[in-house]
Parts: structure tokens; C-alpha cells; sequence
């Protein structure tokens, strides 16, 4: 009979011990020789380096996941509330873990043959990262290492990864050697041809190209259907529908072996003029796929108003509902819309949010509720901020917790003070709910993986980050700018006195939007009370409301787990069945 | 004639008649019931289970019997079972001392109860995450054998993945 951790047998502490994150590894592996090693094997197997930390679950939570333990990330310093830490303090600690890791590696050799993958994400061409990253290659060159991925070219075409012979995942910009046989994965870089392309094809079994529909066009042209390559084992890929040529798109869709594929990413651009029905098109493209595990939709272009965002999403239900029906081992499922940079759509007074929140909250879980789908939205706030009359209500008649009392009201100030660039007017003009929302809701998606070739499909591979916001830069080219002046409250204006505004200090910062996500979450819980069909009734509605408690007969959810624009939500049933939901990673 | 039941016998001998369908959540005895009885279940059928005591056997039952209609995901992904907490029902029937803890684990493991032996993983799991090196050793009463030195070079070892 086991009485201690210690007598189970090893494999079953295998188990365990894959579920725990980085610290937690590193604390069991210093209580007891026997269980060193197997923590070593999974703290050293998939290594991020990173700007921002890993979000980690509230200790308290009452259904916390396990997702920080899907890879170790070497990043600068932990975001405490309160503390603002410098970009270049963060950087120089990055170089810092990154040489002990070296280190470690060297002394202790037998940690080499640990590291399985590395990924380096989110940063800019930064000269600095440049002499670790290689180093750390040359170090890793003696083991198994299967992929070592970076996300940013400059940075990647400055290393050199010939010395890893095992990698069975590799990138392709212009100039790449010939790896050998054992690739199974290739990401196309910056790269229009690759005549290695016939070699690697029998094996490969994943290929992903970038979104751009020009360039990967001229890639699949050149490299691909010009010499009617197959692609036997393919069971990973990414489409990106062609606007143009419509028989393109036959020809690529004859070449995939379909009844064999596992994951897909299918990027929808958009096209001018009235007709929507291409949408309707592409999507009849697709054959059954009964292998089908992940599947990924993105808007690969503007869908510039509410109008056709709403057609658009009818049709994407559509094709799912057909897809599932088909595809019975379908666990993963993300939709990714693209948005304006400040969300302000020409219908945007107009637009019909009530009807697209139902669309998203109540009709999309039904249509998915037969399987046990995780459901990834990346930027669906991001989507809805674009409904301003809806923001001006989540921002000024929204939560009305302590919490919120504080920080939407910060928001509101912040409002009030902040210009944004109007690009028509070539000005700056005040700005309104929606682009404040449409920025933050950018913001809250930059916690997920933003890398087109890693594409959305990965993004259970990767834990969260907790990245912050200065609170000006944005998605327009230009920041919001600040007013010079403080506005004068009108009940302090007295007509027989002159008073002289104050400048404007603005102390918008990082330290301030530590605070902005909870009180975002909780417009979130609204959403979230829909797909659980559940309301408890409020007592100050006017209406006469209908009380649902979830989990009845009408509706129980099998959905566990959504993440709603880089927030993530627990579903799960009480003793007595009434669902119940858990925000695992923004508490107050 | 009533539908003929599985029964599974303790390594102590006590006997636990079961629904095929409960009986069925272990892959071990669904093989077994498939291998040999290929027509079908025509009478009662018994099967030793020489590994699990009768009072871990009858709580590993338990959840099979709440569990006979849940259809589980069959894919082996690790990322998606990390995505995912322990289930409420679950976290519930859990909460066990230590030692029933790792005997529904193991059980689990033998049987072939792949969601229950994740569920019990990840309940070890959640009383490992948070605590020192030192908490864990009480709590899992570990014996270091780690001279100062050596617990030293280890934390320097692994300095670049603390949290910090």
C-alpha cells in the first residue's frame, strides 16, 4: 500500500508531475533524489523565452486549469500590482535567466538530452538576445532538441540552427539548407521558393504559410501545385481562401488528404462589393474530415461593418454545424475576427449587438454542445467593443462592484482626457467608449500566442501572459495623446471667478492597467451567464425577467473551458447540476 | 431472464456485481468481457481483481457508476487535458485521505480508467502546486537525501526558471 508520494511507481509520478508548473517542479526535484530527474524531464522538455510571464492560476481558485504547465518560460520579472518594472530591466533579466539556463546545460550535460522544444516569441529584432539564443543552440546541438522556433525574422535569420541535427520542425526563409528526411513540420517564413520542397513532402506532416493572401498564394503556386506535390501524411494545414482564382482554390483542396487530416486553420479574407455568398463558397470547399480534432477560423481580412461581420458569422455557424457533424473527435475550436485598429465601424450606433452577442453566447455553445469542445475567441470583446452604444453603457451603467467603482471610473477619466488620431480629419478628436474598449480588448488578446505560424490552433501549447498596457500606444500608427489642460468640472465653474485650468498630468500607466482586466472581466460574466443560461434575476430590472438556473432540462452544458479574448473561463455543474462558471486567472 | 452482470471480486474476496456499462468504463475488464464472451454477455460474469482491495474497489465503482453516461474524450492530448481542471463531482469524490488517494490512482492505472486515473493525477498535482520544498517533504512525508550543498546547487541550477 503506497503511503508516501515516493512509493507510487515512477510512471504514475510521470503523471503528476507533468501537471505542475515551473516553480512547483523546481521545489519538488530539491525534496528527494528519486523524484530529481523526472521533474528535470519535464521542466527542461518545452522551454519559451518570452517578454511577459506566464499568467498562473489564483491559489484559491475553485477550478483552476493546468495550462501554465505546458511549457517553462524564461521571462523578465513577475507583473506585481504596484511595481513597474522598465522594459530594459525585464530584457537584461531575459539574458540573464537565459545564460544560467546556458550554464546549467553545460555543467549538468545530461539536462541537454531533456529539451525537446524551444520556442523564442514576442520579441522585436533585438541585437542583445542575438549571442545567448546562439549559444544556447551550439549547447543544445549534442542533444534531441526537435524544435527551436523563433518568431521574429531578423532575429532568426541572424542564428544559425545547422548544429541541430534532430529538428523535425523548421522554418524556411530564403537560403535554408536541406535539413534531411526527418522533417515532419514546415513553417514558411519568409521564403517564395523551396526546391527541397519535393524531399520533405513524403514525411511531412505538418505545413503552415503565413496569412497574407498574396504571398501565400505565390508560394503554393510556385512551390506546390506548379509540380502537383502530395502531401500523403499531411494532417495539420492552414487555407487561405482565394479571392481570385476560384479554381486555385480546387486545385489545392484535391491535394490534401482530407480523411486523414487533424487540424485546420482557415483564413477568410475579405471582398469588396455586396456579395457574401463567397463566404458560403469556401466553406463548401471543405470536405468531411472524420479525423478532425482542432479547427481554427480567422477573418483574414476587415469585415469593415457590423452588417457583414453578422452574415459572415451566420455562415461560419452554418459550416460548423455541417463540420461537427462529420467530425466526431473535434475538441478544439477558435474563431478570430479582425477588427478596425480602433473598432470604430461606419455602423457602429447602429449595429445590432444584442443579436451578435446572442449569435456568439447562446446559438454558438448550442451548436458545439455535443462535443466536448474548448472553445477559443480571441478577440471577441475586441469585436463587440465596436458597438458603441453598448460600450457607453458597460463603461458608465456597468458593474457596479467596489472594484469596478474605482477603475471604470478611472477609465472614465482617462476618457475625458485622451485624444486619438482621427486619420480621415488628419487630427486628433476625443475619444469614445469604443475605442477605449476596442484598445484594451487588443490589449487582453496580446496574452495569447500572436504568431501566424504557429497559427490559432497552438494556442493550448502556450500558457497565457500577463501583458500590460501604457495606456497610449495603440493599434493606429499614432498614440493617444493626452490634453494639455485639466477640464474644469462644471459644478466647480463659477461665471464671477476666473479659474485657470492645471496641466494635465497624466499618470495613465502599466501600474494602472494591472487593475483594468478584472473590471473587464466582469462585462465578460455577463457574456459568460449566457452560454451557462443562467440568471438569477436582478432585482432592479423593470421587466418582468425569466429565471434560468442552468443545468435544467431545456439546456446543459458540456462545454468545458472558453477563452473569451485572453480570458479564461471554467464551466462546470454543482452537486445538484446547476452549471456554474470560474474566471481561473483575473480576481480582484 | 435479467441482464447478466459483471462481477468484480476484491483481492479480499468480496464480490461486486455491477451494470456491463459501469463494469465497462475500465478498458482491462471491457477487454476482457469483449475476449471472451465474443456473442455477448449471456450470464453473470466474474472477474478477479487480484490488485484492488474491496474498499478501494467499491469507491472506484462509485465513480464508474456516476460516470457510466459521460462520454469522455478519447484523444491523448496533452495540452488539452492541461487545459482542463478537475471536475466539481470529481474534485468531490476525491477528497480522500493521502494513502485512498494513491490506492484509486493505482487502481485506476490497472483497471484502465484513464479519466479517473487524470482526475486523481491532478488532485496530486494541485497539493503539490504552491508549496516549498519543505512543505512538500512534510506534507508527502519525503525524506531528503540532499546534502546543503547539493539542495544549494540545484536551486542554482534552475535559478533561470524561478518565478520571480
Amino acid at each position: 500500500m503506497p503511503t508516501s508520494f515516493l512509493d507510487l511507481p515512477e510512471a504514475i509520478r510521470g503523471y503528476i508531475i507533468k501537471y505542475l508548473p515551473q516553480q512547483s517542479l523546481i521545489n519538488l526535484a530539491l525534496t528527494n533524489y528519486d523524484l530529481y530527474h523526472p521533474c528535470m524531464r519535464q521542466l527542461y522538455s518545452r522551454i519559451t523565452i518570452q517578454p511577459d510571464p506566464p499568467l498562473r492560476p489564483h491559489p484559491q481558485g475553485r477550478s483552476n486549469d493546468f495550462h501554465d504547465s505546458v511549457q517553462t518560460v524564461v521571462y523578465g520579472f513577475s507583473h506585481v500590482r504596484g511595481k513597474l518594472i522598465k522594459p530594459e530591466v525585464h530584457m537584461r533579466m531575459i539574458i540573464a535567466r537565459t545564460k544560467v539556463l546556458i550554464q546549467a546545460l553545460t555543467i549538468n550535460t545530461e539536462l541537454i538530452s531533456y529539451v525537446n522544444q524551444v520556442h523564442v516569441l514576442g520579441f522585436d529584432n533585438n541585437s542583445s538576445l542575438v549571442q545567448p539564443l546562439q549559444e544556447l543552440i551550439n549547447v543544445l546541438s549534442s542533444g534531441s532538441v526537435e524544435k527551436f522556433y523563433v518568431g521574429n525574422y531578423e532575429l532568426r535569420k541572424q542564428l544559425n540552427l545547422s548544429a541541430l541535427t534532430k529538428l523535425t520542425s523548421l522554418v524556411v526563409d530564403d537560403d535554408v539548407p536541406y535539413f534531411g528526411d526527418h522533417i515532419t513540420e514546415i513553417l514558411v517564413g519568409q521564403n517564395t521558393n523551396l526546391p527541397s520542397l519535393p524531399q520533405y513532402c513524403p514525411n511531412l506532416r505538418s505545413l503552415i504559410l503565413p496569412d497574407d493572401h498574396d504571398k501565400y498564394w505565390t508560394w503554393i503556386n510556385h512551390n506546390l501545385l506548379r509540380h502537383k506535390i502530395h502531401l500523403p501524411k499531411l494532417e495539420r494545414f492552414k487555407i487561405v481562401f482565394n479571392l481570385n482564382e476560384w479554381e486555385l482554390n480546387l486545385q489545392l483542396t484535391e491535394i490534401i488528404p482530407w480523411r486523414t487530416l487533424k487540424e485546420l486553420e482557415l483564413v477568410i479574407c475579405y471582398k469588396d462589393g455586396d456579395d457574401t455568398d463567397y463566404v458560403i463558397d469556401f466553406y463548401n470547399l471543405i470536405p468531411i474530415c472524420p479525423k478532425l480534432t482542432k479547427l481554427s477560423i480567422v477573418q483574414g481580412g476587415i469585415f469593415p461593418t457590423h452588417a457583414k461581420n453578422e452574415v459572415y458569422d451566420l455562415n461560419t455557424f452554418n459550416f460548423l454545424t455541417n463540420v461537427l457533424s462529420s467530425s466526431p473527435h473535434m475538441i478544439y475550436l477558435s474563431i478570430k475576427h479582425k477588427t478596425l485598429p480602433l473598432g470604430d465601424f461606419p455602423d457602429g450606433m447602429e449595429g445590432n449587438y444584442f443579436r451578435r452577442r446572442d449569435s456568439f453566447m447562446k446559438v454558438l455553445p448550442k451548436i458545439i454542445n455535443n462535443h466536448n469542445i474548448i472553445l477559443s475567441l480571441p478577440n471577441i470583446f475586441e469585436s463587440f467593443s465596436g458597438y458603441e452604444q453598448y460600450m457607453n453603457l458597460v463603461l458608465w451603467n456597468g458593474c457596479k462592484c467596489e472594484h469596478c467603482n474605482i477603475y471604470l471610473d478611472q477609465l472614465d477619466h482617462y476618457l475625458m482626457h485622451h485624444k486619438y488620431f482621427n486619420n480621415k480629419l488628419g487630427a486628433f478628436r476625443d475619444l469614445n467608449a469604443s475605442h477605449l474598449f476596442t484598445t484594451i480588448a487588443h490589449q487582453l488578446n496580446k496574452r495569447m500566442i500572436q504568431d501566424e505560424l504557429l497559427t490559432q490552433l497552438s494556442q493550448l501549447r502556450f500558457p497565457l501572459m500577463n501583458k500590460l498596457w501604457d495606456f497610449h500606444s495603440n493599434a493606429t500608427f499614432k498614440d493617444f495623446k493626452c490634453y494639455e489642460e485639466e477640464l474644469i468640472d462644471q459644478g466647480e465653474f463659477d461665471e464671477d471667478q476666473d479659474i485657470l485650468p492645471n496641466k494635465y498630468r497624466c499618470e495613465f500607466d502599466e501600474s494602472v492597467y494591472m487593475h483594468i482586466p478584472v473590471a473587464i472581466t466582469h462585462y465578460l460574466n455577463w457574456l459568460v451567464l449566457d452560454v451557462l443560461n443562467l440568471n438569477r434575476g436582478n432585482a432592479e430590472a423593470e421587466d418582468e425577467e425569466k429565471f434560468m438556473d442552468g443545468g435544467d432540462e431545456e439546456f446543459r452544458l458540456n462545454m468545458r473551458k472558453c477563452i473569451l479574448n485572453g480570458v479564461s473561463y471554467m464551466f462546470d455543474h454543482e452537486i445538484n447540476g446547476t452549471h456554474f462558471y470560474e474566471n481561473v486567472y483575473d480576481v480582484a | 431472464m435479467s441482464t447478466p452482470k459483471v462481477i468484480i471480486i476484491s483481492s479480499d474476496d468480496e464480490k461486486f456485481p455491477v451494470e456491463q456499462k459501469v463494469a465497462e468504463k475500465s478498458i482491462l475488464i471491457k477487454n476482457m468481457i469483449n475476449d471472451l464472451n465474443p456473442d455477448g454477455l449471456e450470464e453473470d460474469f466474474e472477474i478477479p481483481t487480484p490488485n484492488v482491495r474491496s474498499n478501494v474497489l467499491s469507491k472506484v465503482l462509485e465513480w464508474c457508476e456516476h460516470h457510466k453516461n459521460t462520454v469522455f474524450a478519447d484523444d491523448e492530448d496533452e495540452d488539452v487535458k492541461k487545459s482542463l481542471p478537475v471536475e466539481e463531482w470529481d474534485k468531490n469524490f476525491l477528497k480522500v485521505d493521502q494513502e485512498m488517494l494513491y490506492e484509486i490512482i493505482l487502481a485506476a492505472n490497472y483497471l484502465n480508467i484513464k479519466p479517473l486515473l487524470e482526475s486523481g493525477c491532478k488532485m496530486v498535482a494541485e497539493m503539490i502546486k504552491g508549496k516549498s520544498p519543505e512543505e512538500l517533504r512534510r506534507t508527502f512525508n519525503i525524506v531528503s537525501d540532499f546534502s546543503p550543498e547539493e539542495e544549494a546547487a540545484i536551486r542554482r541550477e534552475n535559478e533561470w526558471a524561478e518565478d520571480r
